[in-house]
C-alpha cells in the first residue's frame, strides 16, 4: 500500500499537475460560490479540458474542482444565506446568522477547516473500508432505498420551527412539487395543465435558488424601506478573519467533527443520495445529540461544522462504489468515470488490479486537493468577505439576475426562470406566512426518491413485510421510529419550542 | 401574537415606530390571513385531489401514477383542516372589527411590502422581456433600474449604478458565451 502511495504522490505531485489542479480549485470553489451553478456543471464544463491531459492529471484536476465545489457554496450560504450548492443548505441554518451577528469572518473559517477534516476523514474511510462499505451499499434494494429515506425525511422534524403543523405541510409542498411533471415509473404527466414550462417537472435547482435566495433577498429589500437603511452593507461592523481561532473552533468539537463525516462518507457512498441529503442528516444529527438543541439555528459553530465536514466527506463516500464496483455515487462520479473511460480506462472491480496508480493517484489526489482548497480558502476569504461591504441596492439586483442566469444555463431554457419567478413569490409567501423553507427543500430532494424505490420494491413484491424484514431496511426504519420519538419528547418538554 | 393594545385588525401595534420590519414572520401573525391562506390551499389541494384521480392506474405495479400525490394531497387536506380549526377561533376574534378586516388586513400588508412587491414586480418583468429584448438589454434595465429604486438618488449612484449594470448584464453575457459556451437569449440588438 505503501508503494502505492509513494507512486500517486510521484504521479500527482508534478509540476503541471499541480497547476491545472490549483486552476480546477480556485474553479470550483468560484463556481459554487455563484446560486445556480452547481459543482456538477462546473465538472462537465472541466471534462473536455482533461481530454488534452494525460489520464491523471485529468482526473486530479477534476477532483480539484470537486473539492473547491464543496467549500464554495458555502460562502453565498454563509454570506447572503442563499446556499450555492445544494449540499450547502443546511450550512445557512448557523452560517448565516454567525455572519448577520456580525461574524462573517469566523462562519466562513469553522465552515472551510470543517470541510478540510470532512475531506481528511472520507479519504481515510475511503482508503481503508472502500471494499466492504461498497459492498454493503450497492446491496441496498429498493427497500433500503426507501427506509432510508423515510429515516432522512425525519429530519424534517428538526426543520419545522414554531410549528410542528406549518411544517410538515411545507414538507409535504416540497414532496408534491417533486411529483409535477412525468411520473417516474409510467412516464405519464401529471399536473402539468398542457403547459410546456411543467412538462418536464420542476428542475431542482429552480426551486432550490427560488425558495432560498429570491426570498432571502426580497427579505433584504424589506429591510431597506426605511430611509435611514438606504446604502447600508449587508453587515455594518468591522468585519475580522483569524484562522487560528477558527481552526480551534473546529476541532475542540472532534465528535460532532467526526460524526458528521462519516454521516456524508456513508450518505455519499449510496448511489443516488449525496452532498445534498447528506449536509441536512449530519446537521440533524448533531443538533439531535446537542445539550442544547434549540441553540441551532441561531447561529452556532456546531451546526457550521456539521454541515460542512457532512457535505465536504462525500466526496470520498462518493469515490467509494466507484473505485470498489465501477458505480458512481453521485453525478460527479459520474463524470469522473466517464473522463477516465474517455482516456481508455475501464472502471470497474477490476479497477485496483489493473491500474492501482490510478487508484492511489485518486486518493493523494483527492488530499492535495482538500490541501490546496485550505490554502487558497483560507487566503482568498478576506476578499470574498467585501462582498458583505456592498451595499444591498447592488446586491440584491446583481444576485436576482445571476440567479436567473444560473437557471437558464441549466437546461438552456427561458421557461425555467419562469419557474424561478413562481416559486420564488411562493417561498417568499411562505416565508412571511411563518412556514419554515427548509422541509419544503428537503421534501423536494426527498420526494422523488421515496416514490420511486416504494414503487420499485411494491412492484417487485407486494409484500409490505420486507421492509422490516430486511435487516437494513429494518434498522433505517427503527432509526426513524427512534429519531421521531427523541423528537416528540424533546418537543413536549415543558418550555420546548413551538407547541403546535 | 396580536398586540392587545391595538385595535387593528391585524393585531400589530399602531405606532410607526413599532411598525419597523422584524425578521420572522409579520404577514404570518395575522390570524385571518392564515385563515384565509389554510382555506385557498385547502380548495387547492383538494382540486388537485380530484385532477389526481384522473391519473392512470398501472397493469404492472400495484401503485399507479396517481397513488402516490392522492396520499400526500389528502394529508395536506387533513393539515389544511387542523390548521383552520386552530386559527378559527383567533380570524373569529379579528373579523369582529368589521367586515372589511381581511380587506384591511391585505391593504396594510399590501403598503408594508410595496418595495418588495415593486422589486418583485421588476423581477418578473425582466423575465417576461429577456426573450423580446434579449437578456443584455433586460438585465441592464432590471439591475439600473433596481438600483435607483432602493439606492440613494444621487449623481454617483446613478454613475455606480449603470457601471454595475453594464457588467451584470453585457459581463455575464460574454462571459457565459466565451468562457462557458452557454449563450444567453439575444434580442433584437445583441
Amino acid at each position: 500500500m505503501l508503494e502505492g502511495f509513494a507512486g500517486g504522490f510521484l504521479e500527482v505531485l508534478q509540476i503541471a499537475t499541480l497547476m491545472t489542479m490549483f486552476v480546477g480549485v480556485i474553479a470550483g470553489i468560484v463556481a459554487s460560490a455563484i446560486p445556480g451553478f452547481t459543482i456538477t456543471m462546473a465538472i462537465v464544463l472541466t471534462m473536455p479540458l482533461t481530454f488534452y491531459m494525460p489520464p491523471i492529471q485529468g482526473i486530479a484536476t477534476m477532483l480539484g474542482v470537486y473539492v473547491g465545489g464543496l467549500t464554495g457554496g458555502m460562502i453565498s450560504a454563509a454570506l447572503l444565506g442563499i446556499p450555492g450548492t445544494p449540499s450547502a443548505v443546511a450550512t445557512t441554518f448557523d452560517a448565516y446568522p454567525m455572519a448577520r451577528k456580525g461574524d462573517p469572518g469566523r462562519a466562513l473559517g469553522i465552515g472551510i477547516f470543517a470541510s478540510f477534516f470532512g475531506t481528511l476523514v472520507s479519504i481515510v474511510v475511503l482508503v481503508l473500508a472502500a471494499p466492504p462499505l461498497a459492498i454493503v451499499a450497492i446491496r441496498l434494494g429498493p427497500w433500503e432505498y426507501f427506509s432510508l429515506i423515510v429515516f432522512a425525511m425525519t429530519v424534517i422534524a428538526s426543520l419545522v420551527g414554531r410549528s410542528l403543523v406549518r411544517g410538515l405541510i411545507a414538507g409535504l409542498i416540497g414532496i408534491f412539487l417533486a411529483t409535477i411533471g412525468p411520473d417516474p415509473m409510467m412516464n405519464s404527466p401529471r399536473f402539468t395543465f398542457d403547459l410546456a414550462m411543467l412538462s418536464s417537472g420542476l428542475p431542482f435547482l429552480a426551486v432550490l435558488i427560488g425558495v432560498y435566495a429570491v426570498s432571502q433577498l426580497l427579505g433584504e429589500v424589506e429591510e431597506m424601506r426605511s430611509a435611514s437603511g438606504k446604502g447600508e452593507a449587508l453587515i455594518e461592523e468591522r468585519i475580522v478573519f483569524r484562522p487560528l481561532s477558527y481552526l480551534m473552533d473546529t476541532i475542540r468539537r472532534p465528535i460532532n467533527l467526526i460524526r458528521s463525516s462519516l454521516v456524508g462518507v456513508f450518505i455519499g457512498a449510496v448511489p443516488g443520495a449525496g452532498g445534498s441529503i447528506a449536509n441536512l442528516l449530519a446537521y440533524d444529527q448533531a443538533r439531535r445529540a446537542s445539550k442544547d438543541p434549540d441553540s441551532f439555528g441561531t447561529g452556532v459553530p456546531e451546526g457550521v461544522v456539521a454541515s460542512e465536514s457532512g457535505n465536504s466527506s462525500t466526496a470520498g463516500g462518493g469515490l467509494i462504489p466507484m473505485i470498489a464496483l465501477g458505480i458512481p455515487g453521485s453525478a460527479v462520479d459520474a463524470v469522473l468515470m466517464a473522463s477516465l473511460m474517455v482516456h481508455g480506462i475501464a472502471v470497474g472491480p477490476r479497477l485496483m488490479v489493473d491500474n492501482p496508480e490510478i487508484v492511489y493517484s485518486i486518493f493523494v489526489g483527492l488530499l492535495v486537493g482538500a490541501v490546496m482548497m485550505l490554502v487558497i480558502a483560507l487566503s482568498s476569504m478576506r476578499y470574498f468577505l467585501m462582498v458583505t461591504k456592498i451595499p444591498k441596492h447592488i446586491i440584491v439586483p446583481a444576485v436576482l439576475v445571476f440567479c436567473a442566469v444560473g437557471v437558464f444555463a441549466l437546461n438552456n431554457r427561458v421557461t425555467d426562470i419562469y419557474l424561478l419567478f413562481f416559486v420564488g413569490a411562493l417561498g417568499y409567501m411562505m416565508k412571511k406566512m411563518d412556514y419554515p423553507l427548509a422541509p419544503l427543500v428537503l421534501g423536494v430532494i426527498l420526494g422523488p426518491i421515496a416514490e420511486t424505490n416504494l414503487r420499485r420494491a411494491l412492484s417487485t413484491s407486494e409484500d409490505l413485510t420486507l421492509f422490516v424484514t430486511r435487516p437494513v431496511s429494518a434498522l433505517f426504519l427503527a432509526l426513524a421510529v427512534l429519531s421521531l420519538v427523541v423528537f416528540l419528547r424533546h418537543r413536549m418538554r415543558p418550555g420546548a419550542s413551538g407547541a403546535s | 401574537m396580536s398586540d392587545p393594545r391595538s385595535d387593528n385588525a391585524s393585531g400589530r401595534p399602531d405606532r410607526p415606530e413599532d411598525d419597523a420590519p422584524q425578521s420572522g414572520a409579520i404577514a404570518g401573525d395575522s390570524a385571518l390571513l392564515q385563515f384565509a391562506l389554510n382555506l385557498v390551499m385547502l380548495a387547492g389541494f383538494g382540486y388537485l385531489f380530484w385532477e389526481a384521480m384522473a391519473l392512470p392506474e398501472s397493469r404492472w405495479e400495484p401503485l399507479g401514477a396517481g397513488t402516490f400525490p392522492r396520499v400526500l394531497l389528502g394529508v395536506l387536506m387533513f393539515l389544511n383542516v387542523v390548521m383552520l380549526i386552530q386559527s378559527a377561533r383567533q380570524a373569529r376574534a379579528e373579523l369582529g372589527y368589521g367586515p372589511r378586516a381581511l380587506f384591511d388586513v391585505a391593504w396594510r400588508t399590501m403598503l408594508e411590502f410595496r418595495m418588495v412587491f415593486t422589486v418583485l414586480g421588476a423581477f418578473g418583468l425582466f423575465l417576461i422581456l429577456i426573450r423580446p429584448l434579449g437578456f443584455v438589454i433586460a438585465a441592464f434595465l432590471f439591475a439600473f433600474g433596481v438600483q435607483m429604486l432602493l439606492g440613494p438618488r444621487t449623481w454617483r449612484n446613478l454613475v455606480i449604478s449603470a457601471i454595475i449594470a453594464a457588467v451584470v448584464s453585457v459581463g455575464l453575457q460574454v462571459f457565459f458565451a466565451q468562457a462557458l459556451y452557454v449563450f444567453l437569449p439575444r434580442g433584437p440588438f445583441f
